[in-house]
């Protein structure tokens, strides 16, 4: 009995040593790497494929000039069909074969390169007129950048009646992008590609970051949006600092990006904003960071540097003006700098006469001296500013100002 | 940008206000801008008789053989009252906008002075073969048009001023174009029993529809793109129309009314019978 008991005490010994050993070997492996700078742990963002309602940049095709002709096509009937063989990206000898049935508006792709065409059934687009063009738009597409194949979503645009007349354009909608938690909150972070880069540090041109509930927001490059910045190397987001990177993977079955946030600890200075219905601030060092600054108050922080251009994105309902430009602002660590920039914004026309006529500009002008003179993103121009000239009470003439 | 053509009668303090939806990011309408207009400059032209020039022009007309008499005097009468609606264009119609009154001004007049002196050179007219009449209406419409345009009006100094001028010598070209074969198919029409009520009414009609066959090429390249140029082109087309018919109407009158502008409204209009030999009789 004593010796039973004697024994079961050690199998219960020798499982709590177990017990203890694995747990300290599991608190081993999960503990962060040491860093040079910051006990941070390094944030490495698996980023997924999407889909973009808007157009995220635009590339010029190419056309082969001796396109193979196709062994095996649909019945075309008496159509009128153009065959070509169109490309984008670095690697000029890489085209994909397409028979563009004008008559009937479709578009055949040769994706697998087979000279087949009724074998490729999932790359039959139907087509809309544009114009002189026709419009194939969520096209799939898959170039060869000098980080390897990439797959993309594009609208063509095709012109041309015959082969030797072929021109068109591709339009990117399609990004990459994933959900994070920094400080507490959700963000969503991501990429834009640029399909025609020629080396591999043009292929990102765009950093996305948004908050997360802001995610179904279109991202229009044109004329602009808050949510897209130049790609940096070092950010300053969401209360910190980081060192940014991105890896492509081509590895078989899951192509993908990586995004690599690699923790600061950047010398921060105080940044005084008095202007209202500011949305997000995007100062831009070319030596140091670029300070992404989401509704600051009246104390904001950033890392210290010397600042030369800026967006100023203000944000009232469905209203938004920005600028874009210049904006010098030199800060040292732990000093403080002001800012004139944020609304209200005011309708302002400047005159000046040239013989018999007034000439009439418009600004839009923020708070602060001297102001910044903003856009409104939602500009429309059938319905420009208007003007009105009053001689003492009576208005004697009005007309709207021309945009461009 | 706008280039507003300040009306000549403006001056004093202005106040300029800039109005646009801000959707709540500031107030719509901006505050006040004042701009003290001093008023037009008085520019006097480079050579100071020069706009008098059409004027001696019309002068030297009647000194012609043909109209050395009392009748032919009486041209001054429309051309006056062209040159004075023309003023009145400038300053009366409100609802016009001062760049559109300052184009019509000197258009009127031009056209005053091209029907002057088509008038008072109609004996000259040649009568065969028949093409050759709307050539002569052509060049003498051109030459006294584009007199009165180029010489008779301060143009000023600037872009926007050589714009102007460019573009009312573009539209005097295409005016007297309408105008000319306006008159020769009216005259056409009414070869056989020549009225002035009848000559008018085909004279209207056939002005139309110059201007809408001058303007439909236009309307068809136009319409592929903008439709609110098309709308511009249409009033430009309309504006040019009733330019023509508003110099016309005193020149036309006076032939109603006298026998010698009568027979010379025949002569530049109605196609020679081929029977017929001998000199036109002039009433003198």
């Amino acid at each position: 009995m004593v010796l039973h008991i004697v024994d079961t005490h050690r199998e219960f010994v020798a499982c709590l040593a177990l017990l203890v050993s694995l747990s300290l070997a599991c608190a081993a492996a999960e503990a962060p790497p040491a860093a040079p700078q910051d006990s941070k742990p390094v944030l490495r963002v698996a980023l997924a494929w999407l889909e973009s309602s808007e157009p995220l940049g635009l590339s010029t095709l190419r056309f082969s000039p001796e396109p193979k002709p196709f062994l095996k096509e649909p019945d075309f009937g008496h159509h009128r069909v153009v065959r070509g063989a169109f490309g984008c990206g670095v690697r000029t000898n890489e085209f994909i074969p397409f028979a563009w049935d004008q008559t009937a508006n479709r578009l055949y792709l040769d994706r697998n390169g087979n000279q087949d065409l009724t074998d490729d059934v999932e790359a039959i687009y139907a087509g809309e007129y544009d114009g002189n063009f026709q419009l194939f738009p969520g096209v799939k597409l898959g170039w060869t950048t000098p980080t390897g194949s990439h797959a993309y979503l594009v609208d063509l645009r095709l012109g041309g009646t015959t082969a030797a007349q072929l021109q068109g354009t591709c339009v990117l909608r399609s990004f990459w992008q994933a959900r994070v938690e920094l400080g507490g909150q959700a963000y969503q972070i991501g990429l834009v590609e640029n399909p025609n880069a020629r080396i591999a540090s043009d292929e990102v041109p765009y950093l996305l970051f948004r908050a997360w509930d802001a995610r179904a927001e279109p991202i229009r490059l044109n004329p602009g949006t808050p949510h897209l910045i130049r790609w940096p190397e070092r950010v300053y987001l969401a209360g910190r600092g980081f060192g940014l990177s991105h890896r492509y993977t081509s590895d078989a079955g899951s192509p993908g990006y990586w995004l690599q946030l690699t923790p600061t600890e950047p010398q921060l200075a105080e940044l005084q904003v008095g202007g209202q219905h500011l949305y997000r601030l995007i100062l831009d060092d070319p030596g140091g960071y670029s300070a992404i600054l989401d509704q600051p108050g009246p104390a904001a922080k950033l890392p210290a540097g010397i600042y030369q251009s800026a967006e100023v994105w203000l944000r009232q309902g469905a209203a938004e003006a920005f600028y874009l430009g210049p904006l010098p602002l030199a800060v040292g660590a732990g000093a403080s700098a002001s800012l004139s920039i944020g609304g209200p914004l005011t309708n302002l026309v400047v005159a000046e006469r040239s013989g018999k006529n007034l000439i009439l500009k418009y600004r839009l002008v923020g708070a602060g001296n001297p102001a910044l003179t903003y856009r409104m993103s939602n500009d429309n121009p059938s319905n420009p500013p208007a003007w009105t000239v009053l001689a003492g009470e009576k208005p004697i003439a009005s007309g709207k100002f021309a945009y461009g | 940008m706008y280039s507003w053509r300040v009306p000549g009668g403006v001056k004093g303090e202005l106040k300029i206000v800039a109005t646009a939806d801000l959707g709540g990011l500031g107030a719509n309408e901006g505050p006040p801008l004042v701009h003290v207009w001093s008023g037009r400059p008085l520019s006097l032209p480079l050579t100071p008789g020069l706009p008098l020039v059409p004027w001696l022009a019309i002068l030297g007309l009647l000194l012609l053989g043909p109209n050395r008499c009392g009748q032919a005097w009486l041209v001054w009468l429309p051309l006056l009252l062209v040159t004075g609606l023309a003023l009145g264009v400038g300053t009366g119609l409100g609802f016009l906008d001062s760049e559109s009154r300052e184009t019509a001004q000197p258009l009127v007049m031009a056209m005053g002075f091209g029907w002057a002196a088509t008038l008072l050179l109609a004996p000259g007219v040649p009568r065969r073969p028949r093409l050759s009449r709307l050539g002569f209406l052509l060049a003498v419409f051109g030459t006294f048009g584009l007199l009165e345009l180029a010489l008779g009006h301060d143009w000023g100094q600037g872009m926007f001023e050589d714009l102007m001028q460019m573009l009312c010598a573009v539209l005097l070209q295409f005016m007297v174009f309408a105008l000319a074969a306006a008159v020769s198919l009216a005259g056409w029409c009414v070869r056989r029993r020549f009225t002035l009520p009848g000559f008018l009414q085909w004279f209207v009609l056939w002005l139309i529809v110059t201007w809408a066959t001058l303007a439909c090429p236009c309307v068809i390249l136009v319409s592929l793109g903008h439709r609110d140029a098309l709308t511009g082109l249409l009033g430009v087309a309309g504006f040019c129309a009733l330019s023509s018919l508003v110099a016309s109407l005193p020149f036309l009158a006076l032939s109603a009314a006298n026998s010698l502008f009568r027979q010379r409204l025949r002569q530049i209009s109605v196609p020679a019978e081929p029977t017929v030999a001998g000199p036109i009789e002039l009433l003198c």
